[in-house]
């Protein structure tokens, strides 16, 4: 069948849907907020098993970056050159191009470098992540067939002010530091955030290009990242507009691979990521909002006299109109229009710009026990018209007492347009490639037990799906280049376990997740480079409360954290392996909270407790067993008002 | 004080002279407890590995067949990693130099049972080596922009002795006739050095861009790669014949298609020059002045001659990223035999 057809035949299916509904509104089921983008809540993924993480669960054992969160708490898998390194994220096998990283709705990858470094997004910057594995085309576009991750760094505020301090304190010489501010009035918002990271790196490992193997220092390794984030909210009648920026800056020292010689290479990025976003309420159930970014990547690279620089601008704009006129079903048009200019070293007649624009549409049904959500999204470029990829989501949900069990089915179609770092990184560069394609087809099954105060959850997901003009990287020569391959395909089956609960006074948290995958140039044939068949992350987090209620708390906690990677081939011809390695972050901590919301922290942690000596790119060397420790303070305006 | 400073003098004194002895072992030994030697009777080749990912190894193929070994470097010495950018392989007496470009050493491994027995660092992306009559020579790119230059190595004790500054990214060397020819593969030129004294003495203007010299019918001759046309300004390769003067004699354009040659390795008689056109093996006569296409098709990335009978080694170019395999030919170029090989096999040596 071809691809087109099948969201078509989904369009046809949801009337017949909708008709049913209608004659049952009893059982009606207000939906959803996905569809909510206002500056308060922001861009809502609200499909089922998307994974929410907010600023709490980032900054918990210390995790410094998104990469590093991400491996902990969700299904990813990290590829890293070393602590502060370029990191890439990637889901289901799937390279890292293929994971869209969204701020504020605004896409931070494809327009320019094609994936995203995540390590130099600090966790102690984001308030919220939203992960969503497999992606969603159809509303969010180009490059999410792995995964799609939403970072958010609006204050989820507490009313009136506060401001934050944050400290912590790293092996190898790391120091990282955070200072906010956020105002939450009724009719305006505003933060403003300053973080900075700093690492010497140092740190041992056993070096098998020298003669005896001796235990040396890593050499070369140092980095220091700024990042300042303010945002301002106003609501203005009918009218909320709201205001973002982001400014960052590396600049990052490049360690060379375990018998490689990489002489005083250095990396240097700045970005500057600028969102303006107006959403007017035009009339009790219709909404409209526009979204315009701007994006200005500059990656500047340094090795024994040469010189790589790759600028990138991208503009982007949003459109959506939101309607909700019945209380089961939201509807939403929206039209996406974006334009790439970039220079490379290499190109001193400059690249050829991009341009890419696309209309697309949504609906989230939620008749009786049903949940359907569809998507449909027609790519366009300035010289290419792609057929219409589309989202298909149908659900049923079961619920009897303390249980529920919600099992569903999604189709989900995909592209790609090759990046510009994809068309002219190489000298000479690969400007033939061509847009990548695909589908996937995923069951799911969520079953959730809740009683009391403990609740049991288990999702489970398996999925297969083919991708067409596969994006590779490959080396050739001594530069890499993008090629690419005709048939990928991709299965796998993931299962989360999490149980909350209160215990007495205190709370617990445990979760256990294990993906199989596979991913490759055709089913039976070998698995693309980096791709390990079994993952797991696993962790317990615990916490006591001590005082009464009324009066300023104690909270004690510890945390346990795992990842398992197993063997993963380094290149496609499968003939040398990393192997696998489990990754233990254990910490305590403890948490003062005062009756005005004011709030002291301070956390200590024990990263790679088992002391691993592990690689997660071929030759490049993790530190072994390390310690953080951390600090936040955090001051509310009710105990300022005091004071005053 | 003074009685450290000797103390140290001593160390460093008896290590060089154990290091010495030990070079003096490999370099006159003769197997002379009649062992069994592993690596012998075979091609050894050298997989130049992906450029930053330090998997370049050095393999080994009986020539009686049998299976390919891999990475016989780590076998022979507990997992010790060979490096980044096997650029050369140069075999000398019972050693085997393992020029690794991109981790700034020259690796010394007994020829025929691939122990380490030392390594020549303190270089600067270094390339090929060349043996002459005063000892070795190798060329360094130093930068990637830059003027290189070339070292002199003593044959005897594998120390450096000296460097002579050349032009910008410095190939494929030839030692002839106690002269050293340097094509400066970021240039047109090639520079002309005497091994006594060690000492530059003229950059001849060739072709642009010229990758190798070899030595051919008694005359020196010059692969020029051209201009590739993503510099913007393309130009066709050639080869060149220099007189001792250092006096172009003969040009010939390889004006057939608009792709540049690379890599360029001598026949066993000393009348061909093979060299990669556009992944065909071209030949060049040095007699009748001619070229032509010997192996069409071949998909060469890396270039040899098995010095016993003239047959052409071919290391396949692959994605540099998976195993590739390498094509022997005889020297008609007709196909012998096939065997796969590591990651971007480029460089020979014959382990007789």
């Amino acid at each position: 069948m071809k691809t087109w057809i099948r969201p078509l035949i989904g369009l046809y299916v949801l009337p017949f849907f909708t008709l049913n509904a209608q004659s049952d509104s009893s059982r009606f089921v207000l939906l959803l907020k996905r569809y909510e983008f206002s500056e308060a809540i922001g861009f809502d993924l609200g499909l089922p098993g998307t994974r929410r993480l907010n600023a709490a669960e980032m900054q918990r054992l210390g995790h410094w970056d998104a990469a590093s969160v991400l491996s902990f708490q969700t299904g990813a898998q990290l590829r890293s050159y070393g602590p502060g390194s370029l990191s890439s994220v990637s889901f289901r096998g799937l390279g890292a191009a293929r994971t869209a990283l969204i701020w504020e709705g605004l896409p931070l990858n494809y327009l320019s470098a094609g994936q995203a470094d995540f390590s130099i997004l600090p966790s102690q910057a984001l308030q919220t992540m939203q992960v969503l594995e497999g992606g969603e085309a159809g509303r969010w576009g180009s490059g999410s067939s792995g995964g799609l991750v939403l970072v958010e760094t609006s204050a989820s505020g507490k009313s009136g002010w506060g401001l934050e301090w944050g400290l912590q304190v790293r092996s190898f010489g790391g120091v990282a530091g955070r200072w906010g501010f956020n105002r939450e009035g009724t009719k305006s918002r505003s933060y403003l955030y300053f973080s900075q990271q700093w690492a010497q790196n140092n740190f041992v490992f056993k070096d098998y290009s020298l003669l005896g193997f001796p235990e040396v220092e890593q050499t070369n390794n140092r980095y220091f990242k700024n990042d300042v984030l303010g945002g301002y909210a106003v609501k203005l009648g009918k009218l909320i507009a709201a205001w973002h920026g982001w400014i960052s800056q590396a600049q990052r020292e490049i360690p060379a691979a375990m018998g490689s010689q990489h002489q005083e290479a250095r990396q240097s990025d700045f970005s500057i990521r600028l969102v303006q976003r107006l959403d007017w309420e035009l009339g009790q159930n219709f909404r409209v909002m526009a979204n315009l970014g701007l994006v200005s990547d500059s990656l500047v690279y340094r090795q024994q006299g040469l010189e790589s620089e790759f600028r990138s601008m991208a503009g982007h704009f949003r459109l959506e109109a939101r309607w909700t006129g019945l209380r089961w079903m939201n509807a939403l048009i929206g039209y996406e229009q974006s334009a790439a200019w970039a220079s490379q070293t290499n190109y001193p007649e400059g690249l050829a710009p991009q341009h890419f624009f696309s209309p697309y549409a949504m609906a989230e049904l939620s008749p009786g026990k049903w949940k359907i959500n569809y998507s449909l999204r027609l790519p366009m470029s300035a010289e290419k018209v792609l057929k219409p990829v589309g989202t298909l989501y149908l659900g049923y949900g079961w619920s009897k007492k303390t249980w529920t069990i919600q099992p569903g089915l999604a189709y989900r179609e995909h592209y790609r347009w090759p990046s510009l770092n994809d068309l002219y990184w190489n000298p000479g560069g690969n400007t033939q490639l061509n847009p990548e394609t695909g589908h996937t087809l995923d069951a799911l099954l969520e079953v959730v037990w809740k009683k009391n105060q403990h609740q049991i959850a288990w999702t489970s997901k398996a999925y297969m799906g083919a991708l067409k003009n596969y994006l590779l990287w490959l080396p050739a020569g001594n530069v890499w280049q993008a090629s690419q391959r005709p048939e990928a395909v991709q299965h796998g089956l993931s299962n989360r376990l999490e149980w909350k609960g209160g215990l007495g006074m205190g709370t617990i948290q445990c979760w256990l997740q294990h993906n199989w995958q596979y991913a490759g140039e055709g089913s039976g044939a070998n698995r693309w480079a980096y791709v390990p068949a079994h993952q797991a992350q696993g962790g317990m987090q615990m916490e006591n409360k001590l005082g009464k209620a009324g009066k300023p708390t104690l909270h004690v906690g510890t945390a346990l954290m795992g990842q398992y990677t197993s063997k993963r081939y380094i290149s496609e011809d499968q003939v040398q392996a990393l192997p696998e390695y489990l990754l233990l972050d254990v910490g305590i901590h403890g948490r003062l909270s005062l009756t005005d919301g004011s709030e002291l922290k301070l956390g200590f942690s024990c990263h790679n407790l088992l002391d691993q000596r592990y690689e997660t790119v071929f030759r490049r060397p993790q530190p072994g067993r390390h310690y953080s420790l951390n600090l936040i303070f955090t001051l509310q305006s009710n105990s300022l008002t005091s004071k005053q | 004080m003074k009685t450290k400073i000797k103390l140290n003098a001593l160390h460093q004194g008896l290590t060089i002279a154990l290091v010495l002895s030990a070079l003096w072992g490999c370099f006159n030994g003769e197997n002379p407890d009649g062992e069994n030697l592993p690596y012998e009777q075979g091609y050894v080749i050298g997989n130049e590995g992906a450029f930053g990912s330090s998997n370049a190894s050095i393999g080994f193929k009986a020539f009686s067949g049998g299976t390919y070994q891999a990475d016989v470097v780590g076998a022979a010495n507990q997992g010790f990693i060979t490096g980044d950018v096997l650029q050369s392989l140069f075999a000398s007496d019972s050693l085997l130099f393992a020029v690794l470009n991109n981790s700034n050493r020259v690796l010394l491994l007994d020829r025929y049972r691939m122990k380490y027995k030392g390594e020549i660092s303190n270089l600067a992306l270094p390339r090929y080596l060349a043996k002459g009559q005063q000892g070795l020579y190798l060329s360094e790119w130093v930068t990637f922009s830059g003027n290189g230059r070339v070292q002199k190595i003593n044959s005897a004790t594998a120390q450096l002795e000296g460097s002579v500054e050349v032009g910008a990214l410095p190939e494929q060397l030839l030692a002839y006739q106690g002269k050293i020819y340097v094509p400066n593969s970021y240039e047109n030129t090639v520079s002309v050095l005497t091994e006594s004294p060690f000492a530059k003495t003229a950059d001849v203007v060739v072709g642009d861009y010229p990758q190798a010299c070899v030595a051919l019918n008694g005359s020196v001759w010059v692969l020029n790669g051209g201009k590739p046309d993503w510099t913007g300004s393309f130009s066709y390769g050639s080869w060149m014949k220099l007189s001792m003067q250092g006096q172009i004699m003969t040009e010939i354009s390889l004006n057939q298609a608009q792709i540049n040659p690379n890599r360029a390795v001598a026949s066993a008689d000393g009348r061909y020059a093979y060299f990669l056109f556009g992944g065909d093996v071209w030949f060049l006569d040095a007699q009748l002045e001619t070229v032509g296409v010997l192996i069409s098709g071949a998909n060469g990335y890396g270039l040899g001659v098995d010095s016993r009978n003239g047959d052409i080694l071919v290391g396949e170019a692959g994605d540099f990223s998976s195993a590739s395999d390498v094509a022997i030919y005889n020297s008609q170029g007709q196909f012998q035999k096939r065997f796969a090989a590591g990651i971007a096999p480029s460089s020979f040596a014959i382990n007789p």
